[in-house]
């Protein structure tokens, strides 16, 4: 068989086994095997957004600097410091590798997991030695070593300020750092010529050790309050069979292992492919564990562990190919972190449009066309004289306004990942268009910032009527989002955010700050504009906790998406908003 | 020994015992040694202990004090208090033969006083339901007699709901007569315009969910597909407010699916209005979900606000609110595959129902409907037309046919005259001539004459004979539970009643009738104590597959099987045993019979290995003489020496010591077991040898009729015991188990046939049956036998005999 019809038929069972299925039926995993280790196409990379809820995100590759958007299927994850991670757990810049699967439209968006450079020469079991330190020049000439010291290469990282390094189980300086020493590190700005800039180094194997243990806690912990997901491979009776996901089954075994005994209790919990679960402190479905059985880990996601559990209620959630977490014996449930639950009962609602249980979603079969959630076999909805389209019925594109033009009403518009430039006309009735949190005219709007836009197809099938287009601005102020700077790196034009909601109160409880909801990377550059009211401010006005929103140009091959302009929120306006 | 037993047994199935001879013969027999043996020492003519003096001691059945003495006697000697502790004790057998003659006397009396009770005219008041079918016989009108703003319950006499003197007339009563005879008046009769016609359409969207949503999926173009999944015992949770703007007939319809679960039950559809406990729907709904059907109905409903359950009464998980709610949510059901995925699962995996579910699209309530405008009723009434001159001679006319047809005989002048005088009063007032006629018209609903039946005239001997038109009446509320219809006040009219074999045919024609329904459905609910079926609820734990449509049929299995006996014109002994019975699917599958499939009560054929036939072994039976938690075997002996017998039993004594209740501790008994260690007591032993072998043969049923051999039991050490039905009855004649039991019951189906006329004379004549009555019943059931004790043709000769042309 020729290298070409391999590759076809891998394609094929790719497109088969990792469907999502759509149209008119409930979201599950169409099929459900472990992809295989060898399946999945490996991209370097650095991570850029992370969107924690959603398990989705985008990294930028190394060389050609493209953004690239990703999304976790259910049993993927990642693995950071050689142990199991969230997105959440993964520091943003930081250089890995993206092990990635097709999507529907056969593009590499699937991402089966990725691996931090500590965690891809952990499991090679190899290890860097400090040949020379060039203190003038930050830079540190390594030798990486294979297991067996069977193979040898030469590399070079860049050591800044802010690079930290361990040894045992302390932090100790740049300046400690001595030629032979052996130690394991993670990137950021990695490029052809160089490892780039290590922003963490862990000399000796203790450190190392420590490192991936601290990783383990920080996982378990995070498991334990979400729950194990796995996928119901079958049901019978009151019988439910899951498969068990995992990212590191040896550790998985170690720490649950002993749970996972016939008879001990459990707790399930339905959940959506993206792991969320609706409230499981109410949703819990008391189960016990009648069987376990070992299945193959040499793949991705299987923690090796296939559990048959009894409840006490059948629940529509237990079915096949749908998503379940399990609480395991002696968990406390508890109430999720804002903004995760698909449902909580008694919260209050979570004010982001695209977090809250949206229907084409869930419910695909609730709409008779397709959407950007579902029903992929359906035609997309057709708007019709004088009849408001329903919700949901959109298709929701981010790109770059590169001409308006003010007499016909129209503008030009490239969507992002696209070189195609269409001709946007406004739907003829109730459209509208945000700039800065305003409604504005189509005119009003600025050419050559990234907007996001919701399209109707036209007669010839093609999205070109706009019913909303909105700067990133608006998009924030509508979702009450805020950035809360986490970092400065002028040396590279880069600030890192955290996306946060305002405080929250239910309960009667008082108004707590909640979790981060995503994280990303923003550029900037000296045409930027930053502002705090009408004031003009410079970057080096900005500080660490300041709450910021920000408009961008848009994402163009080798000219990356920048802040075109900065506003820093008044931090007590801000605090005065309260979710309730 | 057995001689001793033989003589009892003698006396216990007398015909019926407690009466066969005159209350000397007992006194002599029974009462006098005992005393003599037992209580003269300080009851006679040296000391009179308490103020008795038991020799001469007579029985006067007129008398209450000196039958509260034998009351008194009987429970003293029964619970032990007598004779005293020092005294040499009675054997139990004696005593056992001295409370059955004192109970039977009781018993005697307690008839006899209800007739001495009224002079010369007895009058037996209507029942509710009677009160109900009449307003209908007469106006058109429905009156919902059961809700709660109806009419009281009507007590009972020993199962029967219609004995004269045991009806009572409250203050209650009055008032709620008034009212019910205002409501059926305004709604028969048509003095203002036509009412507007109500449409009021429950949607999905009106009830579970709401406008807004609908506005929703009506843009998606897909707002027809959202339904209501109802889920199995869904109890209260959907329930929706109603609103009926006017009082009326409403006709309600309501499309829906109902999806049978794989291999099991179909859905129950039951809509309810708890405000005024009515249910407008109680059916199996099988129909796919892509072909739905149409339920109509129509249903007579007071004008007011009610909540609306809407309910799948099948037994199923119970979830809880959580898992069976929908919440406000922004999604609708379009299908299985669009449920919440915390909700209960309904289909499998391949989405094939795995519980009864319904699917409900909508229901519409019409009304209020009318079969005219001017109603049937007014136009009966004022019978002349709207174009009538409306004077006083009309007024009378109107009246005085109103009233002849409402007391169901002819109306004195005098009597019309104050009808009359009513009419020229509010008149006077102000009132036009209809509003003015409908204040009589009130006046003959809320008299004495409309609300009773009439037997007798004043002056007449107590057993004087009953005119033509009380006849009618005797006659019609005896088979149709409603007032005479035209051919039988014709007869009355020509004194034709009196002639027996006119009242044959008449029997003949109305047992033909579809009115003669309220008789099959209502005497063997009485005879048999059917209300006591489901009083005391089958614990939902030990029994989860008990529900209320369970319920209903066990008791339609057997009142469906006296309909089957009497259209089919049946000897009774089909009661006592039968190779077939009457069942649907639900009750099928609780006996475990296969190849029933519907709703319906249809004639099957049994066969031994099903332990079924006549109505002993029915689960209504078995049920009704069972409590929350298990059978009871004294209850069912009970039942049996009341109700198939004809001999209730004394009353137990006071202070008796419940069973002793069961024990971890202890091994596992059954409670056959258990009562025989109760029957040690020897002041329990005497009345047990009598009542427990007819109810222990019934031990291989269970509390809800179910055949077994073992008693499972959840407390106690060891297997679970055998159970052993055998038994012998007082005379000595053994049985193994029930089929033995039926055997030797129907050895005397002429004993039986004596219970039964007794029974139909007690409904029919609205009184207990005396001794003076015996004579006669003891003519009609040896009239009978000639028939093989053919159900309708006892009717008949009942029906032609002297006994019920009496008062």
């Amino acid at each position: 068989m020729s290298r070409r019809l391999i590759g076809l038929a891998a394609t094929l069972w790719l497109l088969l086994s990792w469907g999502v299925c759509f149209a008119g039926d409930v979201p599950k995993v169409e099929t459900q095997a472990f992809p295989s280790h060898d399946s999945a196409k490996r991209i370097a990379g650095h991570l850029v957004r992370a969107d924690f809820v959603r398990r989705q995100g985008e990294f930028r590759t190394i060389g050609t600097g493209e953004l690239r958007r990703f999304q976790l299927p259910p049993y993927g994850s990642g693995k950071y410091l050689n142990a199991e991670a969230d997105l959440r757990h993964i520091p943003l810049g930081t250089y890995c590798v993206f092990f990635l699967h097709p999507d529907a439209d056969g593009n590499f968006t699937r991402l089966a997991t990725l691996r931090d450079q500590f965690t891809l020469d952990a499991e090679q079991q190899a290890t860097y030695r400090i040949d020379e330190i060039d203190q003038k020049n930050g830079w540190l000439h390594l030798s990486k070593r294979s297991a067996d010291a069977s193979a040898s290469s030469h590399h070079k990282a860049r050591v800044t300020e802010a690079t930290q390094v361990w040894k045992g189980a302390q932090q100790i300086s740049l300046s400690e750092l001595a030629v032979g020493d052996e130690l394991l590190l993670n990137l950021m700005h990695r490029d052809e010529q160089s490892l780039g800039i290590a922003i963490e180094i862990y000399l000796g194997h203790q450190a190392q050790t420590l490192a991936t243990k601290g990783q383990q806690e920080r996982f378990a912990e995070f498991l334990e309050l979400r729950g194990v997901p796995g996928w119901v491979e079958k049901t019978s009776g009151q019988e439910v069979t899951v498969s068990l996901f995992s990212g590191d089954p040896p550790t998985f075994a170690e720490r649950l292992g002993g749970k996972l005994k016939a008879t001990a209790g459990a707790k399930l919990c339905v959940a959506s492919l993206e792991l969320r679960t609706y409230q499981p402190p109410v949703d819990k479905e008391y189960a016990t564990i009648m069987s376990v059985e070992s299945v193959p880990t040499d793949n991705f996601g299987s923690s090796g562990y296939r559990v048959t559990f009894r409840v006490q209620h059948m629940l529509e959630g237990f079915r096949r190919g749908r998503i379940v977490r399990v609480f395991l014996s002696g968990w406390s449930l508890q109430d999720q972190p804002f903004g995760e639950s698909l449902m909580g009962y008694g919260f209050p609602r979570v004010p982001h449009e695209e977090l809250i249980e949206l229907p084409p979603k869930e419910y695909p079969m609730n709409f008779p066309f397709r959407t950007d959630y579902g029903n992929r076999d359906l035609p997309w909805y057709q708007l019709q004289p004088g009849i408001k389209p329903p919700p949901w019925s959109e298709h929701k594109v981010r790109g770059e306004l590169l001409r308006i033009d003010a007499e016909t009403q129209t503008a030009q518009f490239r969507p992002e990942g696209s070189e195609e430039v269409v001709r946007l006309t406004l739907l003829e009735s109730g459209a509208k268009c945000f700039r800065e949190g305003k409604a504005v005219d189509l005119d009003e709007l600025t050419p050559g910032e990234r907007y996001h836009v919701s399209l109707y197809q036209d007669d010839k099938g093609k999205f070109t009527i706009a019913s909303l287009i909105r700067d990133e601005f608006s998009y924030l102020v509508q979702n009450q989002t805020a950035l809360r700077l986490t970092g400065i790196y002028p040396e590279r034009n880069e600030i890192h955010v955290a996306h946060q909601f305002p405080k929250v109160t239910y309960r009667r409880a008082d108004p707590k700050q909640r979790a981060d909801f995503g994280r990303r990377i923003l550029r900037y550059t000296d045409e930027t504009h930053i502002w705090q009211g009408d004031s003009a401010l410079s970057i080096s006005d900005l500080a660490e906790g300041d709450l910021l929103r920000v408009n961008l140009s848009g994402e163009r091959p080798h000219s990356p998406s920048h802040c075109t302009a900065i506003w820093r929120i008044d931090p007590e306006a801000w605090d005065k908003i309260i979710i309730r | 020994m057995i001689r001793f037993a033989a003589t009892l047994f003698a006396f216990l199935l007398a015909l019926p015992v407690w009466a066969a001879d005159a209350p000397e013969s007992g006194l002599k027999k029974i009462a006098a040694p005992f005393f003599a043996k037992h209580c003269v020492e300080c009851h006679g003519p040296q000391q009179q202990n308490g103020d008795l003096r038991v020799d001469t001691l007579k029985i006067d059945y007129t008398n209450p004090g000196i039958m509260a003495r034998w009351e008194e006697i009987m429970g003293r000697v029964n619970s032990g208090d007598m004779p005293p502790d020092d005294q040499p004790r009675p054997h139990p057998e004696s005593i056992a033969e001295l409370s059955v003659w004192i109970t039977a006397q009781l018993h005697e009396a307690e008839i006899v006083m209800q007739q001495q009770r009224s002079t010369g005219v007895a009058w037996r008041k209507l029942t509710r339901k009677e009160y109900a079918n009449t307003i209908r016989d007469l106006l058109g009108v429905t009156y919902d007699a059961t809700d709660p703003t109806g009419l009281p319950e009507d007590p009972d006499w020993h199962g029967f709901e219609r004995i004269g003197s045991v009806l009572t007339l409250s203050p209650a009563h009055v008032e709620k007569y008034l009212a019910a005879a205002e409501g059926a008046l305004d709604e028969a009769l048509s003095l203002g315009p036509k009412p507007e016609q109500s449409v009021i359409e429950m949607t999905p969207f009106n009830t579970r969910w709401n406008q807004n949503l609908k506005r929703k999926y009506e843009a998606r173009g897909i707002a027809d597909q959202v339904r209501l999944d109802i889920i199995p015992n869904n109890h209260k949770s959907d329930s929706w407010r109603l609103k009926i703007p006017e009082t009326g007939n409403y006709r309600v319809e309501v499309q829906l699916s109902g999806l049978r679960a794989r291999n099991g039950r179909a859905p129950r559809f039951k809509l309810y209005l708890p405000k005024i406990d009515r249910t407008i729907f109680a059916q199996d709904v099988e129909a796919p979900e892509d072909k739905p059907i149409t339920l109509k109905t129509v249903a007579h409903l007071p004008a007011g606000e009610y909540r609306m359950r809407v309910i799948n009464a099948v037994p199923g998980p119970s979830p809880g609110a959580r898992r069976s709610r929908h919440g406000p949510g922004n999604t609708a059901f379009t299908g299985f595959s669009s449920r919440k995925p915390w909700q209960l699962k309904l289909t499998d995996d391949e989405y094939r129902p795995i519980e009864p579910t319904l699917l409900i699209d909508s229901i519409t309530w019409t009304g209020p409907v009318f079969e005219s405008w001017p109603t049937p009723a007014h136009q009966q009434i004022f019978f002349r037309g709207e174009e009538a001159e409306p004077n006083s001679e009309y007024a009378r006319e109107i009246l005085s046919r109103f009233a002849t047809r409402a007391w169901r005989r002819p109306v004195r002048g005098s009597e019309v005259d104050r009808l009359m005088g009513l009419f020229e009063t509010s008149r006077q007032l102000g009132k036009d001539f209809p509003h003015a006629i409908r204040t009589a018209l009130l006046a003959v609903l809320c008299s004495k004459s409309f609300l009773y039946l009439e037997e007798g005239s004043t002056g007449q001997q107590k057993a004087a004979r009953l005119s033509d038109w009380q006849i009618a009446s005797r006659l019609s509320y005896f088979l149709w539970s409603t007032m005479p219809d035209e051919r039988l006040f014709d007869l009355a009219r020509e004194g034709r009643l009196s002639d027996p074999q006119v009242r044959r045919d008449e029997v003949r024609r109305m047992l033909a009738d579809p009115r003669a329904a309220a008789f099959a459905e209502s005497f063997p609910r009485q005879w048999l104590q059917l209300r006591r079926v489901g009083m005391f609820p089958p614990d939902e734990e030990l029994y989860p597959s008990y529900d209320e449509y369970l319920e209903q049929s066990m008791i339609a299995e057997t009142v469906s099987y006296f309909g089957e006996v009497l259209h089919n014109n049946l000897s009774v002994q089909e009661f006592l045993d039968s190779d077939w019975t009457m069942l649907n699917e639900r009750l099928a599958t609780h006996y475990g019979i296969e190849g029933v499939r519907g709703e319906s009560m249809r004639r099957v054929k049994l066969d031994p290995t099903h332990h079924r036939g006549g109505i002993l072994t029915q689960a209504a039976i078995l049920g009704l003489t069972s409590d929350g938690t298990r059978h009871r075997p004294v209850h069912r002996g009970v039942w049996m020496l009341e109700s198939i017998l004809g001999q209730p039993p004394p009353p137990p004594p006071a202070n008796v010591p419940p069973l002793e209740a069961p024990s971890n501790d202890t091994e596992k008994l059954t409670v056959r077991q258990r009562l025989e260690l109760h029957r040690e007591n020897p002041k329990c032993a005497s009345c047990h040898r009598r009542i427990d072998p007819l109810g222990i043969a019934f031990d291989n049923y269970d509390a809800i009729g179910r055949y077994r051999t073992i008693e499972k039991l959840n407390i106690g050490t060891g297997q679970d015991p055998t159970l052993d039905p055998s038994g012998e009855l007082i005379d000595g004649r053994q049985f193994e188990d029930a089929d033995e039991l039926k055997h030797l019951l129907t050895e005397d189906l002429d004993r039986f046939a004596a219970v039964v006329t007794e029974k139909l004379a007690t409904y029919a004549l609205r009184r207990g049956m005396s001794f003076a009555d015996r004579p006669e019943l003891r003519r009609i059931t040896e009239a009978a036998k000639a028939d093989q004790y053919r159900l309708a043709s006892l009717v008949e000769h009942l029906v032609a005999s002297k006994l019920f042309e009496l008062r």
